[in-house]
C-alpha cells in the first residue's frame, strides 16, 4: 500500500525513478574500440553441453532446467513463444509520429503496460552481435536499435533462498518467461505495424545482452563480472532485447558510482560458492576494462550444483538487493551521493544480517526430476552468511578470451585448457596493474 | 517505495490482505439448485460469430476481432498457448505433502511468484461446466477442484482511457496473456507432480468463470451483472483458471456488503454507452439472483464499437476502480463495514471526478485496421463523467435464459428473440421469493 498518487506520473518513466539517475556519454566501464565478436559455440552453456567443461558437465547438461520441475513448466512456456521472436513484417507500414522521442515514450510505456521492470533504448554496437549462430552460419548485424528491458527476478522469493536451491533456476525462468512474453508482444506489434523486429530472450538470441543493458542506461557492470547492475533493483533481474530498424530516440549510460562501491565491496566475492568471483582489480578482457569472472568454474558449478538447480547467489547477496522500501532508498541515495558511505554501508550489509535466509517466505518443495520421476533431493544447499571479516582466499582463476575459443562450427569437444587461463589472467591483471600505474602516473 | 517490510507475510497470502475480508458459507448472490449447463454455441461472442446478432456485428467478429496492431500482437502470443493448456500427467505421483491446507499454499505461492495479483481455490459444481464443447460434443465435468487465478488489467492505463477506446481490447488481451502463461505454467507443474490439470484461458475453456471466481473468494458478483467484483481490484481484473484433480483445501466466499453497495450506486448503469446495465433490482436468472445486465447488447457494442476496440466501461467507472493508495483504502473500510456511508460514498466518487479521463496519461496509439491498412482512426470515444442520473426502465432490457439459448451444434444464425426477451425480463423482474 502506498501513500502518495502515481498518477502524475507518465507510464513511459516506470516505477522507479531512473530519470533521477547521473546519465554518462559512455558506460563506466571502460570498452575499447576493438571489442571481438564471438560465436553462440562460444557460450559456457554451449561449451558445457559439448562437453568442453567435462564429462560430468556434459551429462548434466540437459537436465540443467529440466530437473527442477517448476522451472521445466516454464520452459515449455517460453518454448511456445519460440515462433514470435522473428517474423516479417506487414507489407502495410502503418502511420506513427515522426517525432523520435514520442515514440520512444510510446515503445517505454507498452513495455511497462506490460509489466516491465526498466526499460532503455540504445544503438546496437557491431560488437553486440554473435558472429556465428550454433549452426556456424555468420550472424550479419540487421537492426540498429534494441529496445532493452530487464525483468525483477523477485524479492519475495530470494529472500528465503540461499541462491543455490531448489528454486534457484525456477527464479530465472520466471523472469525469463515474463521477458519472453513482453519482447515478443513488442516485436511482434513492431511488425504489425511494418517495421522489422526481432526479440532475443534466453531460448534464441542473436545479441549479448550485458552491452546493451549498460548502453541503454539500466545498470553498470558490477564486481560479479557477467552482471550489471541496476540501482534500484540491483543485480536481481533477467534482460531480454528487441531489436529494430524503426527509428528511436536512445537513452545515455548511467554512473551511480558503482565502480567505486565494487572495488569497496567483496560480498559477492566472499560468498560466491565456487570462488569464481574475483578479489582483485579489473582486467582487459576481449576489449572491456573488468572485474571478470571465471566463467568455466561459475559454469561448471551451476550446471553440477546437485544440491540444487542453477545458481544466482552473487545476485543474492549483493547489497544492492534489497526490498526496497524508504529506509533502503535513504541508503542508497547515500551510496551513489556520498562516495566515503560506501565502504561503511558494504560493511553494515553484514552488520545487518542482509542475505540471510528468511524462512517464513519458503513457499516451495525441494523436488527433482530424476529418470523422468520427481523425488525429494537428498540434499540442499542451506547457506546464510559468511563472516564479513574474513581474509580472501588464495584465488585461482581462468580466462578464456575470444583467441582460445572454438571454432564457430565446432561440433566436438574442445576441452577448455585451464592452465593456459590461469596463465593469460595473471598476465592480464599484471598489465592492467601497468596501466592503471601508468594512468596514475599521468594524472599526477 | 514502501514505508513497511513485508518480509513476515507469508508468500500465500498475496499482495493483498484477503484474508481479512469476511468469509461466509454461501455466495452473496444466491444461487439455485437447479442453474442449466450451458452449451459454448450461447455464449454470446459465439453467437455473434454464427449470425445471430445481425451480418454487422458477424462481419466484425469475424473479421475485425482484433482491429488494432496492439491486440493483434497479444492475440498472436496468446494463440502460442494453445497446444500446451492440456498434456499428459506423469505416471509416478510425486512425493508430496498430504497435508491439504500446505498444498494449497504452495499452489497460490506460486500462483503470486508468477505475479497473479490474487488466487483462490473451490470445488468446481456441476453447473460450471459448459455442457457442449463448440463441436457439438458433449463435455463431462472432469475435474474436482478449480484454482482461481486473478490478474489485474492496471489502473494506470485505464485512468488515461474512456473504457470504450482504442486501448480496451488490448487491456483485456493483456490480462489474458499474462493470466494464460501462469495458467498454463501451474497447469503443467501440477501434471509433473502426477495429478490431471487443464488450464482454461481466454482462449480455450470448459468451465464458466463466473461462478468459480465467486465460489473461491475473489469477489461478489455487481450490479454489472456478469461481472464479479474484487473489494481491492474492483471489477477491473480477468480470471484464468486451472482445474486439476490435486486434492487441496478450498476456500469459502467473501461478503464485503457489496450487494447493498451496488443497490445504492448507479454509476455503471448510469455511464454504460449502450444502456446495458440494470438500474432495477435483482432477478432471477437461470437459478442466479442476480442483476442481469441486456446481453444482446452489451456485446453487440462491443463487437460493433465504431470508436474504439471493445469496450470495459463498466468497470473503468466503478468506485471501487482505485489505485490503491492509502485514502481509497480507508474508504474501502468505511464502504465494507460502515453501510450508512455507501450512498454517501458513491456519491462522492463522481464529486472527485473519479472516471475522468486522465488525458495526459494516455501513452497508446489510435490506430485502427480498415480493409487491411492501418491508419490513425478518426473518431475516438472521448467520454468522461455523466453529471446526471437517467435511469432506464426495466421494459427496455431483454434477458435470453437457457432455453431461449441456440442447441449445443447449430451452424446456421438463430436469432436472438429481442421480443421475447423484453416479456421475459419483465416477467421475471418481480422479487423472487427466496428465503
Amino acid at each position: 500500500m502506498r501513500l502518495f498518487s502515481n498518477r502524475r506520473r507518465n507510464l513511459h518513466l516506470g516505477k522507479y525513478p531512473m530519470e533521477k539517475l547521473k546519465r554518462v556519454s559512455k558506460t563506466t566501464t571502460f570498452i575499447s574500440d576493438d571489442v571481438p565478436r564471438v560465436p553462440k559455440r562460444a557460450n559456457f552453456f554451449n561449451r558445457a553441453a559439448l562437453g568442453d567443461l567435462g564429462v560430468k558437465a556434459k551429462s548434466e547438461r540437459p537436465r540443467f532446467v529440466g530437473k527442477l520441475p517448476f522451472a521445466r513448466s516454464m520452459g515449455r512456456v517460453c518454448q511456445a513463444h519460440l515462433p514470435r521472436h522473428k517474423g516479417d513484417p506487414s507489407t502495410m507500414q502503418a502511420p506513427i509520429p515522426e517525432n523520435l522521442v514520442k515514440r520512444s515514450e510510446h515503445f517505454k510505456a507498452l513495455a511497462y503496460f506490460l509489466n516491465a521492470d526498466v526499460v532503455g533504448i540504445c544503438e546496437v554496437p557491431e560488437y553486440a552481435w554473435y558472429s556465428h549462430d550454433t549452426d556456424g552460419t555468420e550472424i550479419i548485424p540487421k537492426h540498429k536499435f534494441a529496445i532493452v528491458i530487464l525483468i525483477d527476478q523477485g524479492f519475495e522469493t530470494l529472500d528465503a533462498a540461499s541462491g543455490d536451491d531448489w528454486i534457484s533456476n525456477a527464479q530465472s525462468f520466471r523472469a525469463y518467461m515474463w521477458g519472453s512474453n513482453i519482447a515478443c508482444t513488442l516485436a511482434e506489434y513492431i511488425r504489425e505495424l511494418g517495421y522489422e523486429a526481432q526479440a532475443h530472450t534466453n531460448l534464441e538470441s542473436d545479441v549479448l545482452h550485458n552491452p546493451l543493458v549498460m548502453l541503454a542506461g539500466l545498470g553498470e557492470l558490477s564486481r560479479i563480472g557477467e552482471v550489471a547492475l541496476n540501482p534500484f533493483i540491483g543485480p536481481r533481474f533477467k534482460s531480454s532485447v528487441v531489436t529494430t530498424d524503426l527509428p528511436l530516440e536512445t537513452d545515455e549510460p548511467i554512473d551511480f558510482g558503482l565502480q567505486d562501491f565494487c572495488s569497496k565491496c567483496m560480498k559477492c566475492a566472499v560468498e560466491c560458492p565456487c570462488n569464481a568471483i574475483p578479489y582483485g582489480e579489473k582486467v582487459m578482457f576481449n576489449g572491456y576494462e573488468m572485474w571478470k569472472p571465471d566463467v568455466a568454474k561459475c559454469t561448471a558449478y551451476r550446471v553440477t550444483n546437485s544440491k540444487g538447480g542453477g545458481c544466482g547467489r552473487c545476485l543474492k547477496m549483493c547489497p544492492f538487493n534489497k526490498e526496497g522500501l524508504v529506509s533502503h532508498r535513504i541508503a542508497l541515495w547515500s551510496a551513489i551521493k556520498l562516495p566515503f558511505m560506501r565502504r561503511f554501508l558494504a560493511w553494515l550489509d553484514n552488520k545487518l544480517a542482509y542475505g540471510k535466509r528468511n524462512p517464513v517466505k519458503k513457499w516451495w518443495w525441494d523436488l527433482e526430476i530424476v529418470n523422468r520421476k520427481v523425488t525429494v533431493p537428498k540434499d540442499v544447499n542451506k547457506r546464510d552468511i559468511k563472516n564479513a571479516s574474513e581474509k580472501p582466499k588464495a584465488q585461482r582463476l581462468g580466462l578464456y578470451p575470444a583467441e582460445t575459443i572454438p571454432d564457430p562450427d565446432r561440433k566436438e569437444t574442445e576441452p577448455i585448457d585451464r592452465k593456459t587461463g590461469m596463465k593469460l589472467y595473471e598476465e592480464a591483471r599484471q598489465k592492467n596493474a601497468v596501466r592503471i600505474a601508468a594512468k596514475n602516473r599521468t594524472a599526477e | 517505495m514502501k514505508l513497511f517490510s513485508h518480509r513476515k507475510r507469508p508468500m500465500h497470502l498475496g499482495k493483498y490482505p484477503m484474508h481479512k475480508i469476511r468469509r461466509v458459507e454461501h455466495p452473496t448472490t444466491h444461487i439455485s439448485s437447479d442453474v442449466k449447463r450451458v452449451p459454448k454455441r450461447a455464449n454470446m461472442f459465439t453467437r455473434a460469430a454464427r449470425g445471430d446478432l445481425g451480418k454487422k456485428a458477424q462481419f466484425e467478429r469475424t473479421n475485425r476481432i482484433a482491429k488494432t496492431p496492439l491486440s493483434v500482437a497479444l492475440r498472436n502470443m496468446s494463440s502460442t498457448h494453445d497446444d500446451i493448456h492440456d498434456g499428459p500427467v506423469a505416471v509416478d505421483k510425486a512425493p508430496i505433502t498430504k497435508d491439504l491446507r500446505e498444498v494449497a499454499e504452495h499452489i497460490k505461492s506460486m500462483c503470486i511468484f508468477l505475479d497473479a495479483d490474487m488466487v483462490g481455490i473451490c470445488e468446481i459444481p456441476e453447473y460450471a461446466w459448459y455442457s457442449h464443447d463448440d463441436d457439438g460434443t458433449a463435455i463431462e465435468p472432469y475435474h474436482k477442484f478449480a484454482i482461481v487465478i486473478v490478474t489485474d488489467q492496471g489502473f494506470e492505463t485505464i485512468d488515461a482511457a474512456s473504457g470504450d477506446d482504442w486501448i480496451s481490447n488490448a487491456q483485456s488481451q493483456r490480462a489474458y496473456l499474462m493470466g494464460s502463461t501462469i495458467a498454463c505454467t501451474v497447469a503443467d507443474y501440477i501434471r509433473q507432480l502426477g495429478y490431471p490439470a487443464r488450464a482454461h484461458t481466454a482462449t480455450s475453456s470448459d468451465v464458466l468463470h463466473l461462478p468459480l471466481t465467486l465460489l473461491s473468494g475473489m469477489g461478489e458478483l455487481s450490479r454489472i451483472g456478469e461481472l464479479v467484483l474484487n473489494p481491492f481490484l474492483g471489477p477491473r481484473f480477468k480470471t484464468h483458471i486451472v482445474t486439476t484433480d490435486l486434492p487441496m483445501q478450498t476456500d469459502k466466499p467473501i461478503d464485503f456488503g457489496l450487494q447493498d453497495f451496488c443497490n445504492k450506486c448507479m454509476k455503471c448503469a448510469n455511464e454504460c454507452p449502450c444502456n446495458a446495465i440494470s438500474f432495477g433490482d435483482k432477478i432471477m436468472f437461470n437459478g442466479y439472483e442476480m442483476w442481469k445486465p441486456d446481453v444482446e447488447k452489451c456485446t453487440l457494442y462491443r463487437v460493433t464499437n465504431q470508436k474504439g476496440a471493445s469496450c470495459g466501461r463498466c468497470m473503468k467507472m466503478c468506485p471501487f476502480n482505485k489505485e490503491g493508495i492509502l485514502v481509497h483504502r480507508l474508504a474501502l473500510w468505511v464502504a465494507i463495514n460502515v453501510p450508512v456511508f455507501r450512498r454517501l460514498l458513491s456519491k462522492m466518487d463522481n464529486w472527485f471526478k473519479y472516471g475522468k479521463r486522465r488525458v495526459e496519461n494516455k501513452w497508446w496509439w489510435d490506430h485502427e485496421n480498415i480493409e487491411g491498412k492501418y491508419i490513425f482512426s478518426k473518431s475516438v470515444n472521448q467520454r468522461d463523467l455523466k453529471q446526471t442520473l437517467n435511469s432506464q426502465s426495466d421494459s427496455r432490457y431483454a434477458v435470453f435464459p437457457p432455453d431461449m439459448q441456440p442447441p449445443p451444434v447449430h451452424d446456421d444464425p438463430f436469432p436472438v428473440d429481442r421480443k421475447e426477451g423484453m416479456r421475459r425480463r419483465l416477467r421475471s423482474s418481480k422479487p423472487p421469493n427466496n428465503s
